[in-house]
């Protein structure tokens, strides 16, 4: 343990409670036994070229093919040569509770083909892509579990067929090649928008029906994206990382920018991950892990740290902050960075949310420790106690007082050799293009609701066959969504693109900071009803619209738009399919 | 001639040893999950469901998880006997299930219905509710189906264990919020989920298949056949629609016209449907079953494509019998279509009707019935009540019997229609 001064009281004995417990879970796990795991980077099987570890099969030429874009590529999308993966989706086992239990956790995870067509043992969260715009990717994925998979990058900008469609699956031994062209959409003059190159994605199992199970079993991973400017603010300092090294591609190396998902688990004795597949309301979990890791410690230096923050439970809603309260950096919301960062104590975070922030470990002093904590008191699948609106309320509330530690910064002296990062609320990040509403082009309106004991989305069921919206591609629409499920919270997801909050029909209210650029998971409240644009640019084809509650979406609180060359006020047949 | 012999197999193996198909099951899975937590990992919804005594259709007592659930595939959904609203369409999609999963998975998949009043619906109660809904004479190689009653305090345990009941205690006690809702899951293999019964039948059955599934060749059937379709789109260099094959005949263009007063009493006229696709009826009669038949048959197109676009119903009644508004309101009201619905109900001048109806739709004139011929005395006249498909561009596309003396080939020709409608909506451009 070692560390030598705790900032905020160790709260290590708290216990998250949760209204269904499985009889035989575990109750009691040690904490700041584990090291944080840090995913590592992706290595491509090949650049330039088909690699040898395809095994002479072009591209495409797998069970469930590539999308047609890859053979129809503009140019301007191959400004450097394309990266190859290869990656096994398979069983693996490996402690997630801390060593000393003596107890192994077998779970779903992604080993990748090493270049000499070797398969690493499964991983979970999987291996960290590091994609760069202006550089397309082909990821072959192979199925090697017994269930189907489909892999959904999550904050990106992709094709229809590799999207990762709850209907378009991966068998059992068969594979796709799932192709990511990381071109940034055009505006309507033919010029790229900067404004909507992703930083932190992610990506998740996304098969109709089964992906909560899948999810909370493991499949997901991250996946950071860089484009020119996000790495010339790394180069100049801005960014945390080593200047001339975090900057240079293929690996991005950079200790000091790290991912930290967001779990949490209910384990039988056993060590497995017990989960209710037919509970339709969400799953909460009694122990919490972050990176695949129950209550890990991570020794950080004195000096400025990006993390980002996901959101991988598929049922927990987070409101997070430092154990002494102090203030943190927030630069972005969900894929997206913001046009400047904002100083804040807290921060929500639903299922599927990210959020980027940067915490300045150089005001404690080396041999302090302090802690990530969860304020948000959340017994049941319902949603959390307290209001949307107290988002950023560093507070703790509810009686008794709830606060669960998560993870421990163990604080050591800063390597002299790497300048501190000089990013400030005052630093200017990704610029922002607001939609404006003389844009518009169609308007709708979904309400997300109970309806036969099943979640629906204006009184309809998921169908893959029906096109729930037909926006036309590259117009801009704008969506009322609104809650009507007394008391249930919703996080809703839009592929594609990003979207942008206009205001709250319920507070009648202006989004707030966070919310006022770009995401792509916006929360519903209970009985709240909010406004969003989005433009649809790039892809024709069906993509997803759903609540990020994933047992929500798998019975059935799910819908498809399906971009096409005509617009359609109405639900359509769909046209594209990519079984 | 290799998915015969697949599926003789299937029919002969299942019944005689469930146990054998279990090994089997967990043999497919065995490389990716050993070892007992693997099993855990894939089971443990099982723990929870009880096994409490329950009483079929034949008065047998049974353990719900040993007898019934245990290493079984299963689709439990809960009715009662005297519901008249979302029972009967869930039994429809039942009964279509069930025919639809006969050819690969033969006896291996039970249905299981529970009765949400165990204190009114008696064993003698299921078994005439059984031998309406699952006669006796059927083919023997359909899946078995199993009407279940038992205690009260047992059947509330098996909805909270099976998660089939709502957090809030009002909905909860009605009825009709369970009604639609089907339980599939298979103990084996662990993977369960629920499925609506009145969503598209196609889509269902293939997600059952892909839940329950023995083996991943049942399991992933629907999908292979999609990829090799689309893959043999791709090779014949046809851009990948989802478009299906099977062309309908001509039959004609519409000549004119018709035009009339909705139950509101404005007047509408057909024009303004031009670039849709149409379902015409005529409901020019007294008889209570052509009626429910008929409308049966349009509410479900409705629910299924009403919510399209391009999609239309129109109901043609005769002003003999619908001389005021309020009579096109009440059937309306009788065949579900609420305000928004692209279904408009019908009254007009007598002529111009049969004219309409002869010339453009094709159907029969009507026929009077001779006085020495009747058997009712309502039985004046013997209509054409047979459903007229028309496509986007005023073509008449199929004429539907889907109300027939014998009730199975009324129920082909109602499916017929709804694949028809389909594929017609596929094949429509689209529409603001």
């Amino acid at each position: 343990m070692g560390a030598a001064f705790h900032i905020g009281v160790s709260k290590a004995d708290d216990v998250l409670e949760v209204d269904s417990q499985f009889k035989t879970s575990i109750q009691n796990v040690p904490r700041w036994e584990n090291e944080l795991p840090v995913p590592s980077a992706a290595v491509p099987v090949g650049v330039g070229e088909l690699p040898p570890a395809f095994g002479g099969k072009e591209v495409g030429d797998v069970l469930h093919g590539t999308a047609p874009e890859y053979f129809n590529q503009p140019d301007h999308w191959n400004q450097f040569p394309t990266q190859y993966y290869a990656v096994v989706a398979k069983a693996g086992e490996g402690f997630q509770l801390p060593p000393s239990m003596g107890l192994k956790t077998p779970f779903w995870g992604y080993g990748l083909v090493r270049p000499d067509g070797s398969v690493s043992p499964a991983i979970s969260p999987g291996p960290q892509y590091r994609f760069r715009i202006g550089q397309p990717a082909v990821v072959r994925t192979i199925n090697n579990l017994p269930e189907e998979i489909s892999t959904h990058m999550h904050g990106g900008h992709w094709p229809s067929h590799s999207d990762g469609h709850a209907s378009f699956l991966v068998v059992p031994g068969e594979a796709r090649d799932y192709f990511y062209p990381n071109v940034l959409p055009r505006r309507e003059d033919g010029t790229p928008d900067v404004s909507e190159a992703p930083s932190t994605m992610w990506y998740h199992d996304h098969p109709a029906d089964v992906t909560a199970a899948h999810v909370a079993r493991g499949l997901a991973g991250t996946a950071p994206c860089f484009d020119d400017l996000e790495l010339e603010l790394i180069r100049s300092g801005v960014l945390p990382g080593i200047p001339g090294k975090s900057d240079q591609g293929p690996a991005y190396e950079n200790p000091y920018d790290v991912y930290l998902a967001l779990s949490d688990k209910v384990y039988h004795r056993s060590g497995a991950i017990w989960y209710d597949r037919n509970n339709n309301n969400g799953y909460l979990g009694n122990v919490e892990t972050i990176n695949g890791a129950a209550y890990p410690r991570f020794t950080v230096e004195a000096r400025k740290y990006r993390f980002r923050l996901l959101g991988a439970s598929t049922a927990r809603h987070r409101r997070l902050r430092l154990s002494d309260n102090s203030t943190f950096l927030r630069i972005g919301n969900d894929a997206w960075l913001f046009p400047k960062g904002q100083e804040i104590q807290a921060l929500a975070i639903s299922p599927g949310k990210r959020a980027d922030i940067i915490i300045d470990f150089s005001k404690y002093q080396p041999g302090t420790s302090v802690y990530l904590e969860n304020i948000l008191h959340q017994k049941n699948e319902r949603g959390p106690d307290g209001k949307l609106e107290d988002a950023e309320n560093p507070r703790v509330s509810g009686s008794p007082e709830f606060v669960h530690q998560l993870l421990r910064f163990d604080v050591v002296a800063a390597d002299p050799s790497v300048p501190n990062a000089t990013v400030t609320a005052a630093s200017m990040l990704r610029p922002h293009e607001p939609i404006h509403a003389s844009e518009v082009e169609v308007r709708r309106a979904f309400r997300f609701e109970r309806k036969q004991g099943h979640w629906a989305i204006n009184g309809k069921f998921y169908d893959e066959h029906v096109a729930n919206a037909v926006p036309r591609l590259g117009s801009v629409e704008e969506w009322t969504l609104q809650n009507g499920s007394g008391g249930w919270w919703h996080p809703i997801h839009m592929h594609l693109e990003s979207h942008q909050q206009v205001r709250n029909l319920t507070t009648g209210q202006a989004p707030f900071y966070q919310n006022s650029f770009k995401q792509d998971v916006s929360m519903l409240g209970p009985n709240s009803e909010i406004v969003i644009r989005m433009r649809f640019r790039t892809f024709e084809g069906p993509f997803m619209f759903h609540c990020h509650t994933n047992e929500h979406e798998d019975v059935e609180m799910m819908f498809q738009f399906e971009v096409a060359k005509v617009a359609s006020r109405k639900a359509q047949p769909v046209q594209l399919f990519f079984p | 001639m290799t998915g015969d012999i697949a599926t003789m197999w299937a029919r002969r193996l299942v019944p005689c040893c469930l146990l054998f198909w279990q090994d089997l099951a967990t043999a497919v899975e065995s490389p990716a999950s050993q070892g007992a937590g693997a099993t855990l990992m894939r089971q443990s919804f099982a723990d929870q469901i009880p096994d409490c005594p329950l009483r079929n259709q034949r008065g047998e007592t049974v353990r719900f998880f040993t007898e019934l659930v245990k290493g079984r595939a299963v689709v439990i959904n809960f009715f009662y006997a005297d519901c008249e609203k979302s029972c009967p369409p869930t039994n429809v999609a039942i009964r279509r299930l069930r025919a639809g999963l006969a050819p690969s998975f033969g006896k291996s998949v039970h249905f299981l219905s529970i009765t949400l009043r165990p204190e009114v619906d008696s064993v003698e109660r299921l078994a005439t509710y059984a031998d309406v809904n699952a006669p006796a004479q059927e083919s023997p190689d359909l899946p078995d189906w199993d009407f279940l009653t038992g205690s009260p305090e047992d059947i509330l345990s098996l909805r909270r264990a099976l998660g089939m009941f709502e957090a809030d205690p009002v909905l909860d006690q009605d009825p009709s919020q369970h009604g639609s809702v089907l339980l599939v899951g298979n103990h084996a293999t662990g993977r369960w989920t629920k499925v609506n019964a009145l969503g598209n039948p196609e889509r269902i059955q293939a997600q059952v298949k892909r839940m329950i599934g023995w083996s991943e060749a049942q399991r992933y059937e629907d999908v292979r056949k999609a990829v090799a379709a689309y893959r043999s789109s791709l090779e014949e260099g046809n851009p990948p629609r989802r478009r299906e094959s099977g062309e309908l005949p001509n039959l004609g263009a519409l000549v004119g016209p018709i035009t009339g007063v909705d139950a509101e009493g404005n007047a509408l006229t057909t024009v303004s449907l031009a670039g849709k696709v149409v379902v015409f009826g005529r409901m020019d009669t007294v008889c209570p079953h052509g009626i429910q038949a008929i409308t049966r048959v349009m509410d479900r197109l409705n629910l299924q494509f009403g919510h399209f676009g391009g999609f239309h119903l129109v109901t043609l009644l005769t002003p003999s019998l619908a001389t005021e508004v309020s009579y096109l309101n009440e059937m309306a009201k009788y065949a579900g279509a609420a305000a928004g619905d692209p279904w408009w109900f019908l009254s007009c001048d007598p002529v111009e009707l049969c004219r309409f109806s002869e010339r453009s739709l094709g159907l029969d004139p009507s026929l009077v019935v001779p006085e020495e011929e009747r058997l009712s005395p309502f039985e004046g006249e013997v209509h054409d009540l047979r459903l007229v498909l028309v496509d986007a561009t005023n073509t008449v596309r199929g004429r539907y019997e889907v109300f027939h003396a014998d009730p199975a080939r009324g129920t082909a020709a109602a499916e017929q229609l709804e694949a028809d409608v389909r594929n017609l909506l596929l094949q429509t451009p689209r529409l603001q």
